[in-house]
């Protein structure tokens, strides 16, 4: 096994896992994380419950997947506050279409799906082709989708009285529940992607160096776009996935995902500036938010220490992963 | 090059599209529509006003006064069916109302205002942001002789004509001794435990109705345990999540307190997943029609109607423009609706039973 990088064929195959669990184990986040849970079993005798555990993983999931797709874009030096806004979008979309045009759950997944795919269309297109700094392109596209969900649901929340969504969203298949199954696939879909392919070989490329890999051969535009519509697309599953949770088409439901989404992926190990990081390691910053967050609420601690004691994590993983760079 | 400009053409006409679409996009496109209340209710016809909407427009010709209403924010149903309610309100009596947005940031709804008194206005009307921040301008606005109707939120001087609200503190207490009495009817005595989900943190409506249960809990009702208060920020999905760790965490739990009909959706569809619905009461505010609909199919208790206010403003504000003196505060005290009374509140189609007229509820007034 080869641990010296030569360029991108350094990450093929089975060394990406290696490399990956020397990442982790240098930054010490899966420490931190296995910390916390003994930390938290310890005060909470509720917490290591199959019940709770389940409970993580559900309300994480749809964190869980925005993440994935928010990896592609900052391994690639990007960023996309737009996803908050494109879930909301989805999620509105669920119960119109549903009402106005078709009521087969497929097609109303695959409408919803495209709709968050054009919206990272445009977001892709705005920053490799327009030139267009990702935090603007992706702000100015998450107003749009924004107000396009509050105009479309006129403000309010849209019921939505086919109860077959919130069967799956609160239901399990074998055991396990369907949202989390649902989240477990895309990050494994994901890290296949993003350690396994070209395209994700290539993704790393450009966060690394945009001019090298350009002269490489890559085409960094199209490259760059596709990280966009992934995390469009991705969102827009999450919306799929709130409206199976919660029953309604709610246009403020995905206000404040955008900036816990980065957040997850940060505190993954995931760095801001590209190059480095991945799925898996976004997968346990979200599982990290989700712990914490169960754990305060179990041993009802107040919400303003939360908040603090949580900004206070944030920053601390960042902190642990950018000291054992080079 | 020419892949590059294809591209940016394919962005610029999606972009544009949506555009268009936001422009003629959006008229009540969804199954909750925003009609008024069916015309069973008195407000539609009634004012309190002797005189009635139509003889009014007979004598005087209202259309003629500019009317607006300064909005806290528009992203948020509740405020946002406020905004249409007054809009609609003033219209039945052939007054068109501009509705503006202040975004939820006080310094956009001071600009929204500054903006309206320069393009002429013969009334305001408001809810302010917060009640200290826009003291300053409505203040101004109202010394300068333009009538200022405050709804649902105040200011912190005498600066304004009416002020029409309801009472969170009261509402806070009303909850308190409605859990208590069901409690007592369950144990003999008034004990339990309770679990509370806040609204937004922070947030005037959260404080209030937070002090107004705590402090009736704590002097009437030393039994009954508050075992944890979470804020759920009004949002269905996080008081699920919240909800969630609760029910994990307390094995009895005897009450829930939600702040609002938008966080107890979400606090039901927990309660039900983990099928400890017959264990505790479900209690809330607003008074939405979901919220009704649930108590009707026995999902939930109860829910504190918490009045826009929107009837009652727009009726002293017309008084106001036709040269009457009205009241210059009215408090309109908190409506209970549990099981005993749902089914008068209920229409199916609407957003809430709000407005109600006066004649509806019960108030009290100050004069001047």
């Amino acid at each position: 096994m080869t641990d010296e990088k030569k360029g991108i064929s350094g990450f093929f195959g089975k060394i990406n896992l290696e490399s990956f669990l020397r990442f982790l184990k240098k930054s010490g986040l899966v420490l931190i994380f296995i910390a916390l849970i003994v930390f938290a079993s310890l005060l909470s005798p509720k917490f290591l419950t199959y019940k709770n555990i389940f409970n993580i993983l559900r309300q994480i999931s749809i964190l869980g997947v925005l993440s994935v797709g928010m990896t592609f874009v900052i391994i690639s030096n990007g960023i996309d506050l737009s996803v908050g806004s494109v879930l909301s979008l989805a999620c509105v979309l669920v119960p119109l279409i549903g009402a106005r045009v078709n009521n087969n759950i497929f097609i109303i997944c695959i409408l919803c799906i495209l709709t968050g795919a054009l919206m990272g269309t445009c977001t892709g297109a705005l920053v490799s082709y327009g030139r267009m700094q990702p935090f603007m392109a992706s702000f100015g596209m998450a107003t749009v989708a924004e107000g396009l969900a509050f105009l479309l649901s006129d403000g309010r929340p849209i019921i939505l009285d086919d109860l077959r969504w919130t069967n799956f969203g609160n239901g399990s298949s074998f055991g396990i529940p369907n949202m989390a199954i649902v989240f477990l696939v895309v990050v494994a879909i994901g890290q296949f992607i993003i350690s396994k392919t070209l395209y994700g070989m290539n993704t790393y490329a450009i966060g690394n160096n945009d001019v090298a890999s350009g002269l490489c051969g890559i085409n960094t535009k199209r490259v760059r776009m596709i990280a966009y519509i992934i995390s469009g697309t991705l969102a827009a599953a999450g919306g799929l996935l709130m409206t199976a949770r919660v029953g309604v088409g709610d246009p403020g439901i995905g206000s404040g995902y955008s900036l816990d989404t980065i957040a997850s992926v940060i505190v993954g190990g995931t760095r801001m500036g590209g190059g480095y990081g991945s799925v898996l390691s976004s997968f346990l910053g979200a599982a990290i938010i989700g712990v914490l967050n169960n754990v305060f609420n179990l041993l009802g601690i107040s919400a303003y220490p939360q908040m603090i004691f949580k900004g206070l994590v944030i920053i601390f993983a960042v902190l642990m992963g950018q000291s054992k760079k080079k | 090059m020419k892949k590059q400009t294809r591209i940016m053409a394919l962005v610029l006409s999606i972009l544009m599209l949506v555009a268009l679409l936001s422009a003629c996009g959006g008229q009540g496109s969804q199954s909750t529509s925003t009609t008024t209340p069916p015309s069973s209710t008195p407000s539609s016809g009634s004012t309190p006003a002797a005189s009635q909407g139509e003889s009014v427009s007979g004598e005087v010709d209202l259309s003629k006064f500019k009317v607006g209403f300064a909005q806290d924010t528009l992203n948020q149903p509740w405020r946002s069916y406020q905004a249409d309610c007054v809009v609609k309100k003033f219209a039945e009596y052939g007054i068109t109302c501009e509705v503006t947005d202040g975004q939820g940031s006080s310094e956009t709804q001071i600009s929204n205002i500054e903006d309206m008194i320069v393009s002429g206005l013969d009334l305001l009307v408001v809810s302010p942001a917060q009640e200290a921040a826009l003291t300053p301008v409505i203040s101004r606005v109202y010394k300068e002789g333009i009538p200022v109707v405050c709804i649902d939120r105040g200011i912190t001087t005498d600066d304004y004509t009416c002020y029409v609200h309801a009472d969170n503190y009261a509402i806070g207490g009303i909850v308190a001794d409605w859990i208590a009495q069901k409690l007592t009817e369950k144990y003999g005595e008034p004990k339990g435990n309770v679990v509370v989900l806040e609204g937004l943190a922070g947030a005037t409506t959260t404080v209030q109705r937070g002090e107004g249960f705590n402090k009736r809990m704590a002097e009437a009702y030393p039994n009954i345990k508050i075992l944890a208060s979470q804020p759920a920020d009004f949002n269905r999905s996080k008081a699920m999540s919240i909800m969630e760790d609760f029910l994990q965490a307390y094995d009895q739990i005897d009450a829930v307190f939600t702040h609002a009909d938008e966080s107890t959706m979400g606090a039901i569809l927990a309660i039900e997943n983990a099928g400890r619905r017959d264990e505790m009461l479900i209690t809330s505010v607003n008074g939405t029609t979901e919220a009704i609909k649930a108590i009707l199919d026995g999902r939930m208790d109860m829910t504190v109607m918490y009045t826009n206010a929107s009837g009652p403003g727009v009726d002293m504000a017309v008084k106001i423009l036709l040269g009457e003196k009205v009241p210059k505060e009215i408090t309109i005290d908190p409506l209970v609706i549990d099981a005993s009374n749902a089914e008068k509140y209920y229409f199916e189609g609407t957003y809430s039973p709000d407005p109600m007229s006066l004649e509806d509820s019960t108030y009290t007034v100050r004069e001047e």
